[in-house]
């Protein structure tokens, strides 16, 4: 985890397109409210709504995504409603951080890593996500499976291109240790 | 809704004169039937309030339906002598203590007895006190004069209720305290709704026994309210069905306007169902984003 803390265009950003959000400087951490005006698709629902964050700049990964929390406890309420536990609503189960992308994926979509513009555009995504699984029962698309599931089914999405993320992951060592690893996980999650 | 809320919150809270006033007011009740009863002089320790004054739950603007609702409590002497009347001690009692009362309060207030207490309205109709007196048992209940039908006497223990209140309005940071208030404005803004200050304050400490169970801030207390009233159409009485029915509908339409960024048009709906303490809004700011199309999201992920 590294430290990372904002600039002066950083700043900007927030306080000319986020007002609802602030930057703490003594704590490092942006704070606030924010809000969302988003569309899934052409085709899609328009859902706008809003919700309570805080992002410690003092923890980000490698990937360049910081501990991202939901502070008004809605997320936890949504999912004692629907009767989930929150793991199931992308919270980590150990410090309630949301877990809004799987690493290997972050590499991605944050190829300089932290990107504090496409970070808020992605955790408005994310929300997006979690305000239509309330309204609607149902998610607008498919998430990735808890632990190693989802490492799982990121090689099986591209065999190619995810090889190496699944090998260091699980630390397989040799060609027969990373074979066996799968066809262990195939077993034991049924695919 | 944070700042209207936490407004609206204080709005009808009771001013420190009218706590004041309320206290002068049953305190001049108790001293008075004090000095009749004991030699000592008054401290207090005879007078036991309950109800709204106690748990500090009512609310402005006061209306003269608000009574202070106390306990006088009377020596065993005073108990003996009245339960042994072959016929409607309780009665003979109220009218002692009515007799007692309008040495003091003469010419303008008015001093009334029925069912179970002496109720003094005074000339400003604010804060009235109605007065039960009453036995102090020794495990802490009370023994009431009811005289009606004849005259009996009664085991009543607000303790109950209160410790209840306390020990709920504690571990919910004050909720217990602000949605009781805010449950009773809407009562007060609802005619025809009957809904019974007792079981009120029950209904409120169980729901939140099991929803916002540590409190909530300002910013949640929409989606508090929302919750309530919800539970509410579910535990209600016939009777009140429809008005908690009609409540929840608004307070989910207010919700919804409030996430779509419409604080206007959410402050009127919360008026409908609060009435003109709620803070009302007059624009709604300038939109600060519009839709934002997205195609290719990142898919979440768990551990």
């Amino acid at each position: 985890m590294a430290i990372k803390t904002l600039n002066k265009t950083e700043i900007e950003l927030l306080t000319n397109e986020y007002p609802k959000l602030r930057y703490d400087v003594g704590k490092n951490v942006i704070k606030g409210i924010l809000p969302f005006n988003l569309k899934f698709g052409p085709d899609g629902v328009v859902i706008i709504d809003q919700y309570e964050i805080e992002i410690d700049l003092n923890n980000v990964s490698e990937f360049g995504i910081p501990i991202i929390k939901e502070t008004s406890n809605r997320i936890v309420e949504i999912a004692a409603k629907k009767g989930i536990p929150p793991i199931d609503l992308h919270l980590n189960s150990m410090n309630g951080s949301m877990c809004i992308i799987i690493p290997p994926k972050a590499k991605e979509r944050y190829p300089n890593g932290f990107d504090l513009k496409e970070l808020l555009r992605h955790i408005e995504e994310h929300l997006y996500w979690i305000s239509y699984f309330e309204k609607y029962n149902k998610t607008p698309w498919k998430t990735y499976g808890h632990g190693d599931l989802g490492y799982l089914q990121l090689y099986l999405e591209d065999k190619i291109k995810y090889t190496s993320d699944f090998k260091e992951h699980f630390s397989c060592k040799s060609r027969p240790e990373f074979r066996r690893k799968i066809k262990e996980l195939k077993k034991t999650y049924d695919l | 809704m944070k700042e209207e809320f936490s407004k609206f919150a204080n709005n009808i809270r009771l001013t420190p004169s009218q706590k004041d006033d309320a206290k002068t007011k049953y305190n001049g009740v108790c001293k008075k039937l004090h000095t009749s009863y004991y030699d000592t002089s008054y401290d207090g320790s005879t007078k036991f309030l309950f109800g709204s004054y106690k748990t500090k739950t009512n609310v402005r603007p006061i209306t003269e339906n608000q009574d202070v609702d106390v306990l006088f409590k009377i020596p065993k002497t005073t108990y003996e002598k009245f339960k042994a009347y072959s016929s409607n001690g309780p009665s003979a009692l109220l009218q002692e203590v009515k007799k007692i009362l309008s040495e003091k309060y003469t010419t303008t207030d008015n001093i009334k007895t029925w069912g179970k207490v002496v109720k003094i309205t005074f000339a400003d109709k604010t804060h009235n006190v109605e007065v039960l007196p009453a036995f102090e048992k020794e495990d802490g209940t009370f023994k009431i004069p009811n005289s009606e039908n004849g005259g009996s006497w009664e085991n009543f223990n607000p303790r109950g209720q209160i410790d209840r209140f306390n020990s709920s309005n504690t571990v919910t940071d004050g909720l217990t305290a602000d949605l009781t208030r805010m449950i009773k404005t809407w009562v007060d803004n609802t005619s025809t709704c009957n809904y019974k200050s007792y079981k009120l304050l029950e209904d409120v400490i169980a729901f939140l026994n099991s929803n916002f169970k540590s409190g909530a801030t300002y910013s949640e207390y929409s989606s508090v309210v929302k919750s309530f009233f919800k539970y509410l159409s579910n535990h209600c009485s016939e009777g009140l069905k429809n008005h908690a029915k009609t409540a929840f509908d608004r307070a989910v339409k207010a919700y919804d306007f409030e996430k779509e960024d419409k604080p206007k048009e959410a402050s009127e709906t919360w008026r409908k169902v609060f009435g003109s303490e709620f803070p009302l809004i007059s624009s709604n700011p300038a939109k600060e984003q519009n839709t934002r199309v997205f195609t290719n999201p990142s898919l979440p992920y768990g551990y």
